[in-house]
């Protein structure tokens, strides 16, 4: 069955939200993400682009700043919810795991 | 040695893996992709090495914008600062390209990159599809109607016949390419929801040298079969203007991006424009066409004209196999003889026609039809239809009776045919023949008062039927 749009986060929404609790160039992301998840986490150029025109329409993010091309974009009060919701649903899926396999296993 | 090359690519337009596939290949013989227009794509000569490929959909360009638009430039600076460097774009489709090894992608999503793909495919090529096939159906069902309404007349001509051939080749490539895309996403975004990846896009470029072959092959048949040189030129002058459209509405497109006309007032300029210069075509071919036609058609002898009760007649003299004169002694020798021909590679039909003048309606006259069938599958449709056809032209009682109208077989022998009928209305014979021979079927008509004798049915078969 299709994931109804944010209903839940990609990892890479993920973290394209989690870089913009602080205003942020849209395009320092990209190496943002990478940094802060140890290379695990990449986001390809043209997805950083769609994800923010995304978040934008669904007033997930704002702009803050635009000079000339380069724009700088912050999260708003929704974003964080939907952040908030996220890391509810990975925490309770930690807590579920880990009542099924036990400390030991982590 | 050249430092660029030219090709003509026969991808289609959502092939993105056999895109990235073919200009990896390039570029490892030493070709970089440099600049890609709507029938070429530019290459410039390279050290060969490896280079990746993307193959990005930007759904918010068009062919029609006078430059890149502040979104794509943005677009642009995002994939530099990752290595990817544009190669070339041609309105919705861009080209990436990066030399670093196992670069990161620039699509990491697959959803999205699905939902860009299906964008930019209904944005370029969805509403040409609907038209293609509304269309192309239109056409056939013209085309067949058509056939139905006259089959002979139909049949009997090569570019009409070719013409069907070529509509319903045209429809079924077009329903071909739509189906394969949404067939190809469908089963891309169900790949897509679980393993957030995206699948190979399907391969069938055969579609586009299947149109070149088809149409090559159609105009070759065509030209060869019409013979005559002001057909050929005519097909000739047909498939030049084409051409010539073709590049002046490009080269007007492009004439408005140069002059940084809005990407919605160029579009629709261009529409109008394109509309127009396809009706002006199309009006000018056809009056040309019925010039020729007319011309092709004219009578090859001369007629002369005579006086009747204050009006002026013809009196034509075409060659015809078969006169009177052959079949019974007459001192008349004032017959109009018309004789109308034509011929496909399907058959061939001719009507022929032997009348006397106005002056002397009491001599007799004689009318006759020879179909050559040159494809035998042909033959049992031709009948029928003539069969069918017997008693065109005669008056039906009222109210009508069913067996009014009959074809009796007949002693075909005499007649040195297969077969033969012979038409029968209200319990009188007609003096009207339909005679089945071989290769051709041919409908006989005498006066009503001329009941053909055997040697007459005889010569009737010996000149008409071989």
């Amino acid at each position: 069955m299709p994931r109804a749009k944010f209903q839940t986060l990609t990892e890479q929404m993920f973290y394209v939200l989690l870089c913009l609790k602080e205003e942020c160039y849209g395009m320092d992301i990209l190496d943002r993400v990478p940094a802060m998840t140890n290379n695990r986490v990449n986001v390809g150029s043209g997805t950083l682009y769609n994800l923010l025109e995304q978040f934008m329409d669904e007033q997930m993010i704002r702009e803050t700043k635009v000079e000339g091309r380069r724009r700088s974009y912050i999260i708003t009060e929704k974003g964080k919810e939907m952040l908030a919701k996220e890391y509810e649903r990975v925490c309770a899926q930690m807590k579920d795991y880990l009542e099924i396999f036990g400390e030991e296993s982590v | 040695m050249t430092d660029t090359k030219k090709v003509v690519p026969l991808f289609a337009f959502y092939d993105k893996t056999g895109i990235e596939e073919y200009l990896k290949k390039q570029a490892e013989e030493g070709w970089l992709l440099e600049k890609m227009s709507e029938l070429i794509w530019q290459f410039r000569k390279i050290e060969p090495k490896k280079i990746e490929f993307s193959v990005v959909y930007f759904p918010k360009a068009s062919a029609f914008d006078p430059k890149p638009s502040e979104s794509q430039l943005s677009f642009e600076e995002f994939c530099e600062h990752t290595g990817w460097q544009l190669a070339a774009s041609k309105a919705k489709l861009q080209v990436y390209y990066n030399e670093a090894e196992s670069p990161t992608p620039i699509e990491t999503d697959a959803q999205i990159q699905l939902n860009n793909i299906n964008k930019a495919v209904n944005g370029a090529y969805l509403p040409t599809w609907i038209i293609n096939i509304v269309h192309g159906i239109f056409q056939i069902v013209l085309f067949f109607y058509t056939l139905h309404a006259d089959y002979f007349k139909s049949v009997s001509s090569s570019p009409y016949m070719l013409a069907g051939v070529c509509w319903i080749v045209m429809l079924i490539l077009a329903i071909t390419d739509a189906f394969v895309y949404f067939r190809w996403h469908r089963k891309a975004k169900k790949y897509a929801e679980v393993n957030d990846d995206i699948i190979s896009t399907p391969r069938h470029c055969f579609l586009i040298p299947v149109v070149i072959l088809t149409t090559f092959m159609g105009m070759t048949l065509l030209m060869l079969h019409m013979g005559g040189n002001s057909m050929i030129v005519w097909a000739i002058m047909y498939c030049v203007s084409a051409i010539i459209m073709t590049a002046l509405i490009l080269f007007i497109s492009k004439l408005f991006k140069r002059i940084r006309m809005s990407s919605k007032i160029n579009r629709a300029l261009t529409i109008v424009i394109t509309v127009l210069i396809s009706i002006g075509l199309v009006v000018v071919l056809l009056v040309l066409a019925e010039d020729t036609i007319r011309v092709a058609n004219s009578r090859k002898s001369d007629y002369i004209t005579y006086e009747y009760k204050g009006h002026t007649y013809k009196a034509f003299g075409d060659d015809i196999p078969l006169r009177i004169a052959n079949l019974r002694s007459s001192d008349y020798e004032e017959y109009s003889t018309v004789c109308a021909e034509r011929d496909s590679f399907l058959i061939n039909y001719m009507k022929a026609t032997e009348e006397p003048r106005w002056n002397a309606l009491e001599q007799p006259e004689l009318e006759y039809t020879v179909v050559t069938v040159k494809v035998p599958l042909l033959y049992n449709m031709c009948l029928k239809v003539m069969l069918d056809n017997f008693s065109k032209n005669y008056g039906y009682p009222e109210p009508y009776e069913a067996d009014w109208e009959q074809h009796k077989e007949v002693d075909a022998t005499v007649w040195g045919a297969n077969s033969a009928y012979e038409l029968v209305l209200g319990g009188e014979v007609q003096n009207r023949y339909i005679l089945c021979y071989e290769h051709c079927i041919v409908e006989i008509k005498f006066d009503y008062d001329w009941q053909p004798t055997e040697e007459q049915k005889a010569m009737v078969g010996e000149v008409l039927g071989k």
